[in-house]
């Protein structure tokens, strides 16, 4: 586009600069700001992840195939960064579209596909991976973490029974736990674990933590934030960060409304890109000078991935379109969308308070039903449905 | 134990991952000898591919990219490759910068593509990162007239093919119209002149006046202010294109800028004078001023004549939609006295010291109004 002879001072060249910039800025070229020299060559422009893979190629054989697999799939989930997963695809080679595969990487393979929110493919894999080998406890954890993310509590709970004669008790009940107490039995889940926890001794640092998420969540749920935090505090110096369990305190911070904590989490894990949006809540509810250029930041990336054409919204996405945005309807889509392959608590949430915020309260009503039917206990959802049972009725 | 650690770590829900996988962002030009770009990839992905970070202290330094780019460019060539019309294109890479991107630091590499056979179909094979990265995606975007044509490549989607003739006539067609209408509207100087030739339409001095007028004498005036202008500038518009005349840029933009001060001064002194031939004269020269800007927007050879129809189709709608807004607002303030006694006197004053500040401007190459200024 030109606006004029480049060699004639024109008034308007302002206003035409300023439609070439909105034009470039609405067409599908990527927004790319201005390339730079750094300063000087001690300038720090990235940070490399602990334990970062420097193989220049896949590894060739079966069992370092696998090794190296299951090494990035760690690393993707303590750092949630999804390139992890593409290293671990890469890692598996052909093995990654083998029907027959062995099952150790139908194992990898599956926890790839349940990362990348592809369950069906996922569940897929693990009840080849049962078929393989029928007494496999990871197989059954697996199934049963996918069953309860989306619903599914029944098959689940029959997935945590198997386990009773597998593994340790703890496990089991941490399972059972987290299935129940989403069916109308929390405070009784959650007195078993404690239990059950209280008579263990010495526990892997990972596993510890699992089951102090595990009680933090029904805690949350059941409305005792006292409780809550004193799990998640001990979740968080049980074992080195991880961005799940981040994410987890970040949200219960926000809920909190301690933004001033969340703001101090940032500054420290950074590199955890999961703690941006909740960052840029917390700045933004606090009407914080920085609140523009976090929401901004988003914004940019969440453009990024849609330019990949494999973006699918989360309840993530839900929450920037909801609260930073203030697009209620465009939110609620996204929420709906989510809900139709996840079905946690926090799911059903973005759905409730997107559905309330656009004035559409009968959208949630798939919601709503849900809960009803499994009974679900949630102090945030239950206000929620009062609120929108109102809005229905007038 | 090892069973149990692998349990443990398998209970985990399904996570939400806020970070994107990786891309790189490829932008290319066409030129005569085939292409200039921009090549963004990230230092996240260059660090498993080729170790950036030599001191292993997890901070990737400047120092640490800047004496690697030979590396780096080196690593990057060798998984592109493009051809023109079959032949092979030589890929350079210029000195590198740096980037920051939503998702991280990024190195920017200047490329020269120059094809031995530029001409369509192009084709880009793209293979960056996907050895150790299933997931990477190559974002190309390659510039073009109208919308620029974009790919995402992925490893079972590598090659982007370029046709540049892609662009149909009718679309070829609706991008100059939209060129055309938007210069007119940007075109300040031309809306003023315009404007100052629409003001008094239907006004007669006053022995001749009707007083029963209506729209009738207005819409007279209209209809032939309209039609010199736009019969003079599509001819010089065409002359110029066609090269069969070609004046100096900045001798038309003072002309234009003086056609505004004629404009405004007949407003103040010779009302009564019939303005088709203010509008025809002056239309001549903003015919040129028109045919600067389609020089400018890189015309696909070939397509000459549709593209200079096509533009000058613009420029009439958009010509048009400025006297629909006007006319009504104009008709309706010439029912008060106090638009022919007060607000025609201010305007041509006005109308005139901005035409001539803008003729001294361009004559003189001087600054003089603000917004102006570069």
């Amino acid at each position: 586009m030109t606006c004029f002879n480049n060699s004639i001072v024109t008034p308007g060249r302002h206003i035409c600069a300023a439609l070439v910039f909105l034009s470039l800025a609405l067409s599908s070229v990527p927004a790319l700001a201005a390339p730079y020299r750094p300063a000087s060559d001690a300038v720090v422009l990235a940070t490399a992840p602990a334990g970062a893979r420097t193989s220049m190629s896949g590894p060739r054989d079966l069992q370092s195939a696998v090794a190296q697999a299951a090494a990035d799939v760690e690393l993707a989930r303590s750092s949630g960064d999804p390139r992890y997963l593409g290293y671990a695809q890469s890692a598996l080679g052909r093995w990654w579209n083998a029907k027959d595969a062995p099952l150790t990487v139908v194992l990898i393979r599956a926890e790839i596909h349940q990362h990348n929110h592809s369950f069906a493919a996922a569940i897929a894999d693990l009840d080849r991976a049962l078929t393989l080998d029928p007494r496999n406890a990871q197989v059954r954890l697996t199934r049963a973490a996918i069953h309860q993310v989306q619903g599914n509590y029944s098959a689940a709970a029959a997935d945590c029974r198997s386990l009773a004669l597998l593994v340790e008790p703890l496990v089991t009940a941490d399972c059972m736990s987290r299935v129940s107490s989403h069916r109308g039995e929390a405070r009784s889940a959650y007195r078993k674990l404690q239990a059950l926890r209280d008579r263990a001794g010495e526990m892997e640092p990972r596993q510890r933590r699992e089951i102090e998420l595990t009680l933090a969540d029904i805690s949350t749920r059941l409305g005792d934030a006292k409780s809550a935090r004193q799990h998640l505090e001990r979740a968080l110096a049980a074992a080195d960060a991880d961005a799940y369990t981040l994410l987890t305190y970040a949200d219960f911070l926000l809920d909190q409304r301690e933004y001033g904590q969340v703001a101090v989490l940032f500054d420290r894990y950074s590199e955890y890109a999961d703690l941006l949006l909740r960052t840029a809540l917390a700045a933004k509810a606090t009407n914080s000078a920085h609140a523009g250029q976090l929401a901004q930041r988003l914004r940019d990336q969440y453009a990024a991935h849609q330019r990949r054409g494999d973006f699918a919204p989360s309840r993530d996405y839900a929450r920037f379109l909801l609260d930073i945005e203030g697009k209620a309807s465009a939110a609620l889509d996204a929420a709906l969308f989510n809900w139709q392959t996840q079905r946690e608590p926090a799911d059903a949430l973005i759905v409730l308070r997107a559905a309330i915020a656009a004035g559409r309260p009968a959208a949630a009503e798939p919601v709503a039903a849900f809960i009803r039917q499994h009974g679900l206990e949630d102090v945030r959802l239950a206000r929620l449905l009062t609120r929108i049972a109102q809005e229905r009725r007038s | 134990m090892r069973i149990f650690v692998l349990t443990v770590l398998m209970l985990l829900a399904p996570q939400v991952y806020a970070h994107k996988p990786s891309d790189s962002y490829l932008q290319l030009t066409p030129t005569d000898q085939g292409f200039t770009g921009e090549w963004r990839i990230a230092l996240r992905d260059l660090e498993p591919a080729i170790g950036l970070d030599r001191d292993a202290d997890r901070k990737i330094t400047w120092g640490e990219v800047r004496t690697r780019h030979a590396e780096i460019a080196n690593y990057a060539l060798t998984r592109l490759a493009i051809t023109g019309n079959e032949a092979p294109c030589e890929i350079r890479a210029g000195a590198q910068l740096v980037d920051d991107l939503s998702d991280g630091a990024y190195t920017v590499m200047p490329l020269v593509v120059t094809c031995e056979r530029n001409a369509a179909p192009w084709t880009l094979d793209y293979s960056l990162l996907f050895d150790i990265d299933a997931t990477h995606r190559g974002l190309v975007t390659v510039a073009a007239t109208g919308a620029p044509q974009t790919f995402a490549l992925s490893p079972q989607n590598n090659r982007a093919t370029l046709s540049a003739g892609e662009a149909g006539p009718w679309r070829q067609f609706i991008d100059m119209a939209r060129e055309g209408v938007w210069h007119i509207w940007i075109g300040y100087d031309h809306i003023l002149f315009l404007l100052a030739l629409l003001l008094p339409a239907g006004l007669r001095a006053p022995r001749q006046r009707d007083e029963n007028g209506g729209w009738a004498p207005m819409l007279k005036d209209v209809l032939m202010l309209v039609t010199a202008f736009t019969v003079a500038h599509s001819i010089t518009l065409s002359l110029a294109a066609l090269k069969i005349i070609s004046l100096p840029p900045r001798l038309i933009e003072t002309a234009i800028a003086l056609s505004i001060v004629v404009a405004g001064m007949r407003l103040r002194y010779a009302i009564a004078r019939p303005a088709a031939w203010i509008a025809f004269s002056f239309g001549l020269i903003h015919g040129f001023g028109f045919a600067n800007v389609l020089a400018d927007l890189q015309l696909p050879p070939g397509s000459l004549a549709l593209s200079l129809f096509a533009f000058n189709i613009g420029v009439e709608l958009g010509q048009c939609a400025i006297v629909l807004l006007a006319l009504p607002l104009i008709r309706y303030a010439q029912r008060h006295t106090f638009y022919e006694r007060a607000f025609m006197p201010v305007a041509a004053v006005l109308i005139s010291a901005v035409g001539l500040a803008w003729s001294l401007e361009r004559g003189a190459g001087i600054s003089l109004l603000t917004a102006s200024s570069q």
